[in-house]
């Protein structure tokens, strides 16, 4: 067999060979070990043909009625190998996904994709069909991503089903999916979508170069390609962003970002993620824009509280109580006077309970996980208190903090070790300390670019119209529908009516 | 490569952030015996002061808007170094006389239990952490800080008004002008932030001079409404606190919630840190253009001469009376004559002197 050398990306490959029987055992070697490597020989007068497959992986109706059928159904004349290989490909079959592959490599990769392959015995390549039939999920609610007013829709596990979702919401030809493949072993298909006037150049290169570059063996998830995508190094909250919804990937898209899809997972990426985008969702865009406004605000009043409540509740009790008004201190001492635990440890222990009952009822079956939130309510935060382990008061801020932090689940990550964090620091060095940290925490917010975007964009560097237009306040539909705001130019651009 | 450019606006955020600060821990213990309303009249002497440094600012950037005063001075060989060297000094001792005073308001106000210069080492490892990001992140800090800072002093000087009592302020000059102008002098020898905007020159873009003047204006405005304020309701007793500002703020309550200083202080803090990543970065970038060191070293430096200055504090501060004395030192007031005014005159200008005396020699 001939070799074949791709110049591009230093790839040495088997040309396939005219012999049928070669073909075969080359990809015998290949697959000739798993029980679901199918092979069906074929006879078309004076020529043999093989049909290649792995079992599970097509559709078994699909391949019967596009393939099977046309191919052993027709008149077979004296034709010369060649000539009868071009009718099948050109007249006879009746499959729309048809392409030819010329190596081994390839012929192996279109076999594993799920395609059925044909060969012909005196013709140095195959037939591939496109007849995936493999086991997936269908098309439901998405898991996380939860919204009043959206969809229902939320992305699969199959990069084809969350193509042809993006495809049915942005009907223009703008829309761009560039197809690459990553990890050596999982050979993982991964979707690079963006709009072709919106999105920068530069960025789509940036993050077409990042995803080639990936030396990974396996690609489990979507999680494993962020940190490939994201700029800095040191980073406490994430710069890439995930979605399970289309409306919600889409959308962003138009926004000129780019996004990812990756085969095997609900859960897309996207790229640039600002900060403040953790504070926005989909039913912001579709209610009233003042409370689109109160929905905001609400949620970043619950991410401080999530993340700072615990530490300065700490700090004002151990450093500053002349903060709090009498009446209120008194209950609080009083409170805290019985429990046998010093105010910083009494608060640690508990924020690390809450944090491992949480794990737990995220991991535990779902037949069972009624069970946790009666042990974790009724044992833990009713008993303990009635054994003056822990105070009321702390258990009130314990309850307080998870609620905001269920407000903000998309940084559930960063602000549940945050939260720890602030604890220490408040209990060590009061309110100062808090603030010192708060300090260090904007710090490295401001340091983050990714795809060249400030992260903390629009509110530093300060840009009003972003801020009033689709920061913290949102502009009524029918302001916006007549202005672009250019991130790069840091402007509004007026178009179409200016009357409005 | 082209230098990355910033808007000036960004810049003087930040700077406001970091002239606020110096007003709010303001060592007045030369000028205790200044009657409230020759204290409150000094800073009109200030606001002139300070409209007078902008000149050779304003001019340098007439001549040289597009080049750092770093490299406009590195075309003399004999003594551009020196440009460098003097503003590196001149912005660690800036940045030496923050950690001191935050050093100072932690010992006497905030926290009198806890050993101050573990805090403060805190705040200058943060504050290197700042420096080394870059100045893009600062700029965008200080931007953050001052939208949190600013409605800060809004809310407290409106909590205070009800405390305020007209007759806590002595009539203007009441001791004659020479102590006010010497107060305002002082303060405006203060200044540092004025050298940052011929060093950094090459990297803002936009109008220069309407945002500078609003800029003084701004600062001078909230500097006044401030110190009035103080004036107004501590009145002689203000004098004798060390940190007036401070001390009037602890008065300010808004319903059953008192003694919101601690929550104030706490905003100061955010400032005092991005002020101090500030100017350690200013140096670093100083030294490292002096010492024509390539940029990656640069941006380490900010770690070698934090231990440098931890140590400056802890030797100052073994006696409160070192301490106070060093903002005394006629050090400050000399930097800010030659970096401030001297120097953003002198480096444009000389080289054309030069030139002159060459074709007429």
């Amino acid at each position: 067999m001939e070799l074949y050398q791709n110049i591009e990306n230093n790839e040495t490959k088997t040309m396939l060979s005219a012999c049928l029987t070669d073909n075969l055992a080359a990809l015998g070697e290949r697959f000739g070990d798993s029980f679901d490597y199918k092979l069906r020989r074929l006879r078309f007068g004076e020529s043999e043909g093989a049909l290649v497959c792995l079992d599970g992986m097509c559709s078994n109706p699909e391949i019967f009625q596009s393939v099977t059928l046309p191919l052993t159904g027709g008149e077979f004349s004296a034709e010369a190998p060649r000539a009868f290989y071009e009718r099948v490909r050109d007249r006879l079959s009746a499959s729309v996904q048809q392409s030819e592959v010329f190596t081994i490599q390839d012929a192996a990769a279109a076999v594993i994709a799920g395609n059925l392959l044909f060969f012909l015995d005196g013709v140095a390549r195959a037939l591939v069909f496109g007849v995936q039939g493999y086991p997936k999920h269908a098309v439901s609610d998405p898991q996380s991503d939860m919204q009043d007013q959206g969809s229902h829709d939320g992305f699969t596990d199959s990069f084809k089903d969350n193509a042809t979702l993006l495809r049915r919401r942005i009907g223009s030809d703008e829309l761009c999916m560039k197809s690459l493949t990553v990890g050596a072993t999982s050979k993982t298909r991964v979707i690079v979508c963006y709009l072709r006037h919106r999105a920068a150049p530069d960025a789509v290169a940036d993050v077409l170069r990042r995803l080639g570059q990936i030396q990974l063996d396996f690609v489990s998830g979507s999680g494993c390609l962020s940190p490939f995508l994201e700029t800095k190094k040191r980073r406490l909250f994430p710069t890439v962003g995930t979605t399970e919804r289309p409306d919600v990937f889409s959308a962003k898209l138009a926004e000129g970002k780019i996004g990812i899809l990756v085969d095997g997972t609900p859960h897309a990426l996207i790229v640039p993620f600002l900060f403040l985008e953790n504070f926005h969702t989909l039913d912001d865009y579709l209610k009233r824009p003042y409370y689109a406004l109160f929905l905001r605000v609400m949620k970043l009043i619950a991410f401080t509280a999530a993340v700072f409540l615990p530490g300065c509740y700490t700090a004002v009790l151990l450093f500053h109580p002349e903060m709090l008004p009498d009446s209120v201190l008194g209950h609080i001492v009083s409170s805290q006077q019985q429990t046998p635990f010093p105010v910083l440890t009494e608060c640690l222990v508990i924020h690390l309970i809450y944090e491992v009952v949480r794990e737990a009822g995220l991991r535990m079956p779902k037949s069972v996980g009624h069970t946790v939130s009666i042990v974790g309510g009724l044992i833990i935060g009713d008993a303990a208190v009635n054994a003056h382990l822990i105070s009321a008061p702390m258990l009130i801020i314990v309850a307080l903090t998870a609620i905001s932090s269920a407000v903000v689940s998309d940084i559930q990550d960063p602000v549940s070790v945050l939260r720890l964090v602030f604890i220490l620091i408040g209990g060590l060095f009061g309110l100062f300390g808090v603030f010192l940290g708060a300090g260090t925490m904007l710090l490295n917010l401001c340091a983050q670019t990714p795809a060249r975007v400030p992260y903390t964009l629009p509110f530093a560097p300060a840009r009003l119209p972003a801020l009033l237009r689709d920061g913290l306040l949102r502009r009524d539909w029918k302001f916006m529908q007549y202005r672009q705001y250019d991130p790069s130019l840091g402007k509004e651009e007026r178009h179409g009516d200016k009357n409005l | 490569m082209e230098t990355k450019t910033y808007d000036l606006r960004a810049l003087l955020a930040l700077l406001l952030v970091s002239r606020l600060f110096v007003s709010f821990a303001f060592l007045g213990e030369r000028f205790q015996n200044l009657k409230t309303g020759d204290n409150a009249a000094a800073w009109f002497f200030f606001a002139g002061f300070l409209f007078l440094s902008l000149l050779p600012v304003l001019f340098y950037f007439k001549k040289n808007e597009k080049t750092s005063i770093l490299t406009a001075a590195q075309n003399n060989p004999r003594w551009g170094r020196w440009v460098g060297l003097f503003y590196g000094f001149y912005f660690l001792l800036t940045a030496l006389g923050t950690l001191l005073r935050f050093d100072l308001f932690c010992d006497t106000v905030m926290l009198p239990s806890l050993p101050t210069l573990l805090f403060s080492a805190l705040l200058l490892a943060a504050a290197c952490y700042g420096a080394r990001c870059g100045l893009s992140t600062l700029l965008r800090a200080g931007e953050a800080a001052a939208a949190l800072l600013l409605p800060v002093i809004v809310a407290v000087a409106v909590l205070l008004l009800g405390q305020a009592e007209s007759k806590n302020i002595t009539p203007l000059f009441y001791d004659g002008l020479a102590a006010p102008l010497s107060l305002g002098q002082y303060s405006a020898g203060l200044t540092a932030e004025l050298a940052a905007l011929p060093v950094l020159s090459d990297r803002l873009r936009g109008k220069k001079t309407a945002p500078l003047l609003c800029w003084a204006g701004g600062l001078s405005a909230l500097v006044l409404v401030m110190v009035l304020l103080t004036a107004a309701v501590l009145g002689q007793y203000g004098n004798g606190q060390p940190f007036p500002l401070y001390t009037v703020t602890v008065l300010a309550q808004a319903g059953p919630f008192r003694r919101a200083d601690a929550l104030q202080s706490g905003v100061w803090t955010l400032a005092v840190l991005v002020k101090l990543g500030f100017f350690l970065y200013l140096a670093a970038l100083s030294f490292g253009k002096a010492l024509s060191l390539p940029a990656e070293k640069s941006r380490r430096l900010p770690l070698l001469l934090a231990p440098l200055l931890l140590t400056a504090v802890w030797l100052l501060t073994r006696e409160e009376q070192t301490a106070l004395a060093f903002f005394d030192r006629p050090v400050f007031a000399l930097c800010f004559l030659l970096g401030v005014v001297a120097l953003p005159v002198l480096v444009p200008l000389l080289p054309k002197i030069k030139e002159r005396g060459r074709v007429h020699g």
